[in-house]
């Protein structure tokens, strides 16, 4: 069972002494991806977009717990997605019973999912699943990088993919 | 770092100390209590010492020096386990001391990012917190499992006033007063006694004491036997003693209330008398202990030996396994060997100490005493801590004993605890904060909810020290925090928790913690009593569509809650509900430009200025004029601003949205107005200048105190509305100035639900207009309205004008319109955008009864079209009322219109009416707009085919379609005309009964066909009387009931539509207009009759300018044994056009193909030749007539008839005559033949009175088919 996917997008803001200067965050992601090493990582400020989120489990008195617990398990995404080549990052926290497992796309989109069981390769081969319509999304000339999926249609396949899988 | 100096170091160096037991007389303690003190506590202070530098030797011979150390001085009522509930009450005191203080704090603004970052480490978790932990720890103390919390000393006082003292003392170490631990064998009872004896000097003279103190010391020994003189100050509150204890209020005397006979040589005396104790009798007894411990504990468990021995007896003693394991005395060895190890960690001998708890630690595990094992592998944590050696062995030892603690229960729940917190501590020394606040988290799972927030606090402050800072989970655990205090009834922690964590989640994109944050927030404070912060945070949830409905509810209930407890009507400046979407505002104001409906307001102003282009003066010409009789010009020249009549209200359009799906109450809507009058231009000239300034201000410093409404200068409209959920409404708001100046439109107010009060100014950036140049300028609001004295207005619509009409729809309509100032208004002038539609009728069209009016009873002669006049306006009508039409004030004016819906599809109408005032204003003139929408469905499709007759002159054949394109509609077919004199419409003489025809139901289709005679140039007999005139009544009603085509407004609509379909079909033939009538058959009669005329103009004739015709006997009877035959036969020929034209008929004989061109020769000479007809062939030539005519011609090689005596080949007719050609044909056999095989050439000689087109000057024309029989005559 799971209870809360959500992606997330980060848009790198360079807080330089100019003002603020967006850039495009698949570029973003990309430089920083490859010469993490010269850039000072935590120099940046981090912008986030959520860009879809879908409640499964719709109690809505424990949504914003749900809400607290993937986003407070960002922080160790943060320092997590740079160690590792792989994208999916397996269960990154936990809280309580509740385990966060948490994928991250080259362009540096996080997909998060909250759930309690524990089927690795379940939630891995969901997450693929999940990034191959996530691709289809962005390869929308209409869609704007970082701007809210408002496609019905890839809600109800995320759905089916996680009955399917989870 | 050293880790005597991190905070855990002190922590331990001041909590793991040797205890001092006091036994107190209670006339000593009287004698304390003179200056509000305790024994103890007067003690206390001096019980610290920073620089005792004492050498110390235990095991080893090597002696190290001490620099600090501590005692700590005790009751021995004190000492014992310290009940829980009373320890929480201790602790829950602490919390709620610290709460006081935070209450100032949450008055102030929530902290932001910067200032958490800035701060430095130790005041980013409140200080308080430590003392907290401190005494969440203190309440393990004298557990029995330990035993550094046993007293290594007895100190035991006896006052000089006390009778027999040496007794006294013994009565002191009675072991009914003692504490458990010692009754109860768990330590030893012989520990180190030390006598004092207090003495008052109040009480009387020294000597009393010096003598007791010499009894003591003959009999108790000579070096454990002290005196104390306190109280030497004959007044309260010495000047020096006051500030001879303030170094030393800091260590807990705070209770210095009342009296203090203290003065400095008590305190010295205190002073040394604390000093002497602890180096001359604690720390040399210690070192003692240790020294025989250790040597006690080497003979029986060091070595090989002993090691086989102990392992081997604890296996046969196989002790049952109880809750807190066996019981140890203790003389027991491992009460032993845990004395030596904490006796070593006081003293900081931590190697000494670590060896006896690792060798401890094995015992306990054999013997399964697990609280004991834990609290071994607890302090060999410390240890390793404190030698800085090890961090690996030290964390596996912490987590060992930790894990231990909370296996064994709820009786370790409190030990865990303690050990976490050490261990955290411990974690934060090392910089390993993410640890430190995973321990802290892990240890808040198992306190009650009170001190699990201030553990979670305390990991959410570990989060943000750690490198990088992990706000987020500073963020959530803080949350986490609150929502502990909250639960443990500390709402000022609560918020405080919450209001730290808003800096987290600022602006983000996740929803339900915002949400969740800011209404807790809000809601706290609000029970704190602090409303106005609570509004503010509830203030942003209060507009949240996402959540469901209850809890849009409850978040809406509880605002309006809060805000009533206010007691007053709240302000809010930009409140989320309802939304104003400010890019849909719209001010409208009427200048010379009124309108007569708020839709016409929409249409785009180029559309207007487009239709008015003719009408209206010149606008230049116009605003010089104006300008000029103005003698206050400046704020007029001041572009930006708009004109405004007063008395007419300006009005404002917004579009209103609920973002809830509970439906709220939105009432007293209206808008904030400012109006500064013109008294003197300077002042207006400020007002608007200022304006940009102003607009800051309001923005910046939201108060609308200054903007209230007044009543003398302007009134406002103020509207009430409901908003379902999730509904938007567009709503209009007004203003109405009345006096002249500049009014300034600046914000709107509105009242939710009667209690709170939003309002919202509007944003008007004037660079942006500047900047964006057209598009900008046209998309900004203009709010700034001059304005003007008040002039006439005009209000009007068209009466009943159809929403929906079927195409072809005739209406007689009324235009109605109104002046409603004082003042008259003349030389009326309409446009119309679509003249197809509608026309402005003739003043006496209003009284008329339609459909009557079109009736032809009354025969008027003037039925010629005056098109002329019509001619220049297709585009746009303009229509001039007459001259002397003057609408005086107050009076209504009537204007008859006449609607015709020509063409199916949906019409926007366009209206413009300009008038001028009669007396001089500052606007000459002033239009009124409106605008009409109207479908027009499809009715009746009406198509018209012309064909040449070939049997008669100027006679033409023409097929009507009719279809009816409705669904259910039927029509009646009333008329058919042919629009001009030249043309007359007759039925086929066949079939005289078209009328059969008389409705077209729904979806069916008609075909008719009719003749249609030139009339124009021979007036024929039949034009005389009547019976093929231009018109044809189609319905039984007879001919009276024919309508007037050729009187206005047929006329008028047809003469557009012929202008509109001539566009589309443009050529040299000449053409020819139908209009046909019909009417819809109504389902019931209550209906008034409705009239559809369906005009189809330039339907294309035969474009041949003349017109011919074989005329001669059909039958011959011939003998054609004695001759061949001879036909006469004749062609008449009519030139129907203006111009002289010449023409030559050939004739050809046998195969003559069609498209062949070659003109032949005259065929009079033609060889012709015998032919002999079989009466087979006869019989063929009869059957095979029909239609395969060309297919004989080319089967037969010779032509059966010869063309002769062809009288003349060229003939010249003048305009409008006609001429016969006489021809003859030899016919050689009997049979029937088509003398169809000639030509006619024919050239247009142009006259001088007009110009025929290229394509009409010359032109061969085919010979029509002509049948005759020829048949063989008897003999």
């Amino acid at each position: 069972m799971f209870y809360l996917i959500t992606f997330l997008v980060f848009l790198y803001v360079h807080d330089n002494m100019m003002g603020f200067s967006c850039c495009n965050e698949v570029q973003a992601g990309m430089v920083l991806k490859y010469s993490c090493d010269v850039l000072f990582l935590y120099s940046l400020l981090l912008m986030e977009c959520m860009m879809c989120e879908i409640l499964y489990l719709e109690k809505e008195d424990q949504a914003y717990q749900h809400q607290f617990i993937l986003h407070a398990a960002l922080d160790v995404v943060q320092d997590l997605a740079w160690t590792t080549n792989a994208m999916s990052l397996k269960s990154v926290d936990r809280f309580n019973e509740l385990v966060v497992s948490v994928y991250v796309t080259a362009g540096h989109t996080r997909f998060m999912l909250l759930h309690d069981t524990r089927t690795e390769d379940g939630i891995k081969s969901f997450f693929q699943e999940v990034h191959e319509l996530y691709i289809k999304i962005f390869l929308n000339p209409l869609y704007l990088p970082g701007s809210r999926i408002t496609s019905s249609h890839f809600d109800t396949k995320v759905r089916a993919l996680a009955r399917k899988y989870l | 770092m050293d880790p005597l100096r991190s905070y855990l170091g002190r922590l331990l160096l001041e909590d793991i100390t040797p205890v001092v037991m006091v036994l107190t007389t209670p006339l000593a303690e009287a004698a304390c209590r003179r200056s509000g003190l305790s024994f103890v506590d007067m003690l206390s202070p001096f019980s610290l010492f920073k620089k005792i530098d004492v050498p110390v030797r235990t095991a080893s011979d090597q002696p190290y020096r001490l620099q600090m150390f501590k005692i700590r001085m005790v009751y021995a009522s004190d000492i014992h386990k310290q009940d829980h509930e009373v320890a929480d009450e201790r602790i829950k005191l602490v919390v709620s001391e610290a709460n006081e203080k935070t209450l100032p704090d949450l008055l102030a603004d929530p902290p932001q990012l910067e200032d958490v970052v800035n701060k430095p480490e130790a005041e980013l978790c409140p200080l308080w917190t430590k003392r907290f932990n401190r005494e969440l720890i203190r309440t393990l103390s004298f557990s029995d499992h330990e035993t550094f919390d046993h007293p290594v000393a007895c100190l035991l006082v006896v006052s000089s006033k006390d009778k027999e003292p040496i007794s006294k003392f013994a009565d002191l170490f009675n072991t009914n007063q003692l504490p458990s631990l010692l009754n109860e064998g768990i330590m030893d009872p012989q520990i180190l006694k030390h006598y004092l004896v207090l003495h008052d000097q109040q009480d009387g003279p020294q000597e009393i004491a010096v003598n007791i103190l010499a009894e003591m010391r003959s009999t108790l020994g000579l070096n454990d036997c002290k005196l104390l003189c306190i109280n030497s100050s004959a007044q309260a509150h010495g000047s020096d003693a006051d500030n001879s204890w303030l170094p030393y209020k800091a260590h807990g005397l705070h209770n210095h209330e009342g009296a203090c006979f203290l003065n400095t040589d008590d305190l010295n005396e205190i002073k040394d008398f604390m000093q002497d104790f602890a180096s001359n009798h604690i720390i040399p007894y210690m070192e003692q202990k240790i020294r025989v411990l250790n040597q006690q504990v080497a003979t029986t468990r060091k070595g090989f030996r002993n090691q086989i021995k102990n392992l081997w007896w604890r296996k046969r003693d196989d002790v049952p396994e109880a809750a807190n394991g066996p019981m140890y005395t203790f003389t027991s060895i491992e009460s032993q060997i845990r004395v030596l190890g904490d006796y070593a960690f006081m003293l900081r001998d931590y190697e000494l100490a670590l060896s006896n708890y690792r060798l401890l630690s094995t015992d306990y595990k054999l013997d399964k005493a697990w609280k004991r094992f834990a609290g071994v592998q607890e302090m060999s944590g410390l240890c390793y801590f404190m030698l800085d050696q090890s961090r690996k062995d030290a964390e596996y030892c912490m987590e060992n004993a930790f894990s231990t603690y909370l296996r064994i229960g709820s009786s370790g729940q409190r030990n865990a605890t303690r050990c976490g917190l050490w261990w955290a501590e411990m974690l934060t020394t090392r910089g390993q904060h993410r640890e430190a606040s995973s321990v802290y988290f892990r240890i808040s799972n198992e306190e009650p909810s009170l001190h699990s927030a201030v553990l979670l606090e305390q990991a959410a402050c570990c989060y943000l020290l750690s490198s990088p800072r992990m706000l987020r989970k500073y963020g959530f655990h803080l949350i986490l925090a609150g929502n502990s205090y909250y639960l443990s009834d500390q709402k000022q922690h609560a918020v405080r928790a919450y209001r730290n964590a808003l800096f987290v989640y600022k602006q983000n994109p996740w929803s339900y913690i915002n949400n969740h944050v800011h209404y807790n927030v809000g809601r706290w404070y609000g029970v704190l009593g602090i409303f106005d912060v609570a509004i503010k945070h509830l203030l942003e949830v209060v507009a949240c569509s996402h959540q469901s409905l209850t809890t849009q509810s409850m978040f809406l209930n509880d605002f309006f809650h809060f805000v009533q407890s206010t007691g007053k009507k709240f302000d809010v400046y930009k409140l989320q509900l309802p939304v104003f979407n400010m890019s849909s505002l719209r001010v409208v104001h009427e200048d010379h430009r009124t309108y007569a409906s708020n839709a016409d307001v929409d249409v785009s102003e180029s559309i207007w200025q487009e239709l008015e282009e003719e009408m209206i003066p010149s606008s230049s010409v116009v605003r010089t004029n104006w300008l000029d009789t103005q003698p206050k010009s400046s704020p007029f020249k001041n572009n930006k601003a708009s004109v405004c009549v007063a008395g007419e209200a300006v009005k404002l359009n917004v579009e209103v949205k609920n973002p809830l799906q509970i439906s709220v109450n939105v009432s007293g809507i209206s808008l904030i107005c400012q109006l500064s009058t013109t008294m003197d231009a300077s002042s207006a000239e400020k007002g608007t200048l200022s304006a940009a300034t102003e607009e800051d201000i309001a923005t910046t410093k939201p108060s609308i105190l200054t903007f209230k409404s007044d009543e003398n200068n302007f009134t406002v409209s103020s509207l009430d509305i409901v908003l379902g959920g999730g509904e938007t409404k567009r709503i209009q708001l007004e203003v109405t100035p009345k006096v002249i100046g500049i009014l300034k439109l600046v914000g709107i107010r509105w009242t939710l639900s009667d209690s709170v009060v939003g309002y919202q100014y509007f944003e008007v950036s004037t660079q942006k207009k500047t900047k964006k140049g057209k598009r900008g300028a046209h998309r900004s609001l203009n709010n700034i309205l001059i304005v003007i004295k008040a002039l006439p207005k005009l209000t009007g619509y068209i009466d009943c004008l159809p929403t929906k009409a079927f195409t072809g729809d005739l209406q007689l309509l009324t235009l109605n319109l109104r002046n409603q100032s004082e003042h008259a208004v003349k030389n009326v002038k309409m446009k119309i955008s679509h003249p197809r539609f509608v026309i402005p009728g003739g003043s006496s069209d209003l009284d008329l009864e339609f459909p009557q009016c079109l009736r032809k009873h009354v025969q008027s002669d003037s039925n010629v079209v005056s098109s002329k006049s019509t001619k220049e306006k297709f585009k746009g009508f303009l229509f001039a009322f007459p001259q002397d039409i003057k609408i005086q004030g107050g009076a209504t004016f009537s204007w008859p219109i006449w609607f015709h819906a020509a063409t199916p599809g949906n019409l926007s109408l366009y209206l413009s009416l300009y008038y001028e005032m009669e007396s001089t204003t500052d606007i000459p003139y002033r239009t009124l707009r409106t605008h009409y929408n109207v479908e027009v469905l499809p009715s009746l499709d009406v198509s018209f085919a012309v064909s040449m007759c070939s049997s008669r002159l100027q006679e033409y054949i023409v097929r009507m379609d009719i279809m009816n394109r409705t669904l259910s509609e039927s029509f009646a077919l009333h008329q058919l005309s042919c629009v001009g004199t030249k043309w007359a419409v007759s039925t086929l003489p066949s079939c005289d009964s078209i009328s059969l025809v008389e409705t077209i139901p729904a979806n069916q289709s008609v075909s008719c066909f009719f003749k249609i005679k030139d009339i124009g140039t021979n007036s024929c007999a039949e034009a005389a009387d009547g019976s093929c005139g231009s018109d044809m009544v189609l319905s039984p009603g007879g001919s009276t009931d024919v309508f007037h085509i050729s009187q206005s407004p047929i006329a008028d609509f047809h003469y557009q539509e012929r202008y509109h379909q001539g566009k589309l079909a443009k050529g040299p033939s000449s053409l020819l207009d139908f209009i046909l009538i019909a009417k819809a058959v109504a389902a019931n009669s209550s209906k008034s009759e409705q009239l559809l005329s369906h005009h189809t103009c330039q339907v294309a004739l035969s474009q041949n300018p003349i017109w011919w015709l074989m005329e001669g006997p059909r039958t011959i009877t011939h003998d054609f044994s004695k001759s061949c035959c001879e036909a006469n036969i004749q062609l008449v020929i009519h030139n129907s056009s203006e111009h002289n034209i010449s023409l030559g008929v050939v004739t050809s004989d046998g195969t003559l193909e069609k498209n062949q061109t070659i003109p032949s020769h005259e065929s009079a000479s033609g060889p012709g030749g015998w032919y002999d007809v079989s009466l087979e062939n006869d019989v063929k030539a009869i059957t095979s007539m029909k239609g395969t005519h060309p297919q004989k011609q080319s089967s037969e090689s010779i032509s059966p008839f010869v063309w002769c005596s062809l009288s003349s080949a060229q003939v010249d007719l003048k305009p409008n005559s006609s001429a016969k050609i006489p021809l003859k044909v030899c016919i050689f056999a009997p049979g029937t033949y088509n003398f169809s095989n000639y030509e006619l050439h024919w050239k247009v000689h142009p006259s001088e009175a007009g110009q025929v087109d290229d394509n009409g000057r010359s032109g061969v024309g085919q010979g029509y088919p002509f049948y005759v029989t020829v048949l063989q005559g008897a003999r």
